[in-house]
């Protein structure tokens, strides 16, 4: 089954509202934080457009490199959207959460191992693939587990807690956010050379 | 329900993005949104090699069963024929994956009409301004590039943009210089005799390189201190008018659907 296949099967099986990383799904479709009430008149009306500058930024304005980190701005809303405009705003603020959840639900998700993730890096990244086991442990500890929404099924691997009306945020990889983490992790442990 | 309407196909707009820099993406997101508007595609998406989605990312999200991918980078080179095949899983311009078939175009930059945006974005900076040229035959354009080896290609696309705009005679002169490798950015001065010069970076996004490295190789600004002045800029007696990077120009659009026409041609594709 398609991912949108998949999602629109859900939202007709499961009750509202819906949830995903830091928002809500309402009937209709309508989009917000999950902080925000959509009765509230203070939340700013945005298109898909407006959204994609939105999810760049954290809501001190600084630059928010990770989609999935636990900071999206609110005080915002999307609505009506048609289903296939519920699609893109789902891309938009989580980048392939659907077809991951989709895949993963259908047992055909394909989880690629760090160091299969380092050894395609080039350039700086290259020295990556020098991560050890314990550094690569204690940086999904540093990184991952507290500054992402998402789940990791590449090793050391979390586990996925379903819940009903929720749409789990899976990493079958690790991201280009924790690549640079690791090099800074690889690169502390080359001894400086004397001046 | 699907999204995805079995006679239109999918692009794939492939960026290079930045975990550091919001700028950098933000091209590529706004050809996606003009494309998007247009209505040719089932689908538009984007993705980065240093950015979400990333490649692998973007390849899940694809539901149509034809697929056109053309990387909005200016030139051809490491990424465009190793990186991003690699990572795509790209066997060649066709590519069969299950049922789905990708069809890989050229880099935007490599469009012959590349000339027409160059002169575009040199007009525009120009009006833009409010002032015009005293005559444009007394006047220099220059394309800017980084130059040495980050990307092998790009100063021979340059080389051949500046060829080609020199034979339209637009301007007195045309001429190019780069950040890092001769002739250098820095010495524009000696380069040409013009008074007046308008200045166009060959770049994909407005980035450091455009805003910062240029501006302070120009002389316009000191490092660390943003550009402060507007254009024309009057340096010693010119006067400069300095554009934003080539791909932050709205007409990149149309150059990602001339892409898709050239390879429907080469391929004979319908
Ligand atoms: S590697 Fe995965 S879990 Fe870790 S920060 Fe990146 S996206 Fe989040």
């Amino acid at each position: 089954m398609k991912p949108t296949e998949f999602l629109n099967l859900w939202l007709h099986q499961t009750p509202p509202p819906w949830k995903i990383g830091e928002i809500k799904i309402q009937p209709g479709f309508t989009v917000l934080h999950q902080q925000d009430d959509p009765n509230q008149n203070s939340l700013r009306s945005i298109s898909l457009e407006n959204l994609t500058e939105l999810v760049k930024s954290t809501p001190a304005g600084n630059f928010r490199p990770l989609r999935s980190s636990p900071d999206l701005p609110s005080g915002w809303i999307l609505t009506p959207l048609s289903f296939e405009d519920l699609v893109l705003a789902l891309r938009i603020l989580y980048p392939s959460a659907i077809s991951h959840w989709s895949a993963w639900s259908q047992q055909i998700l394909q989880i690629t191992p760090y160091q299969e993730t380092a050894e395609r890096q080039t350039g700086m990244y290259h020295c990556t693939r020098l991560l050890t086991l314990e550094q690569r442990q204690s940086l999904t500890q540093s990184v991952c587990a507290t500054e992402c929404m998402k789940k990791r099924l590449w090793e050391p691997a979390d586990t996925i807690e379903t819940k009903a009306q929720e749409i789990p945020l899976i990493c079958a990889e690790a991201c280009n956010y924790f690549i640079p983490k690791a090099r800074e992790v690889v690169k502390s442990m080359i001894p400086k050379k004397n001046p | 329900m699907s999204l995805t309407c079995p006679q239109k196909p999918a692009l794939l707009i492939v960026g290079h993005g930045s975990t550091v820099n919001a700028d950098s993406s933000t091209p590529t997101y706004q050809h996606a949104w003009t494309l998007r508007k247009k209505n040719i595609f089932s689908e538009v998406h984007e993705c980065f090699w240093k950015e979400e989605p990333n490649f692998h990312q973007s390849l899940n999200q694809i539901e149509a069963n034809t697929v056109y991918v053309v990387p909005n980078f200016i030139s051809s080179g490491y990424f465009t024929e190793q990186v991003i095949p690699r990572e795509l899983k790209l066997e060649g311009p066709i590519t069969q994956h299950q049922n789905q078939t990708f069809y890989y175009c050229d880099p935007v930059g490599l469009h012959e009409s590349m000339t027409e945006v160059l002169l575009h974005r040199a007009q525009e900076v120009l009006d833009s301004s409010g002032e015009k040229l005293q005559d444009p035959q007394e006047s220099c354009l220059f394309i800017f590039g980084h130059g040495t080896n980050l990307n092998e290609n790009s100063t021979k696309i340059i080389e051949h943009q500046v060829e080609k705009i020199r034979s339209r005679n637009i301007y007195g002169e045309c001429q190019f210089a780069y950040m890092e490798e001769p002739p250098l950015v820095k010495d524009w001065k000696s380069l040409t005799s013009k008074k007046e010069v308008v200045a166009v970076p060959f770049f994909i996004a407005d980035g450091l390189h455009s805003f910062i490295d240029i501006p302070v190789l120009l002389g316009l600004t000191e490092e660390g201190i943003p550009l402060q002045t507007k254009n024309p800029h009057l340096v010693e007696g010119r006067r400069l008018w300095y554009a934003n990077a080539i791909g932050t120009e709205p007409l990149i659009a149309d150059l990602i659907l001339a892409q898709i026409k050239k390879f429907n041609e080469t391929h004979r594709i319908s």
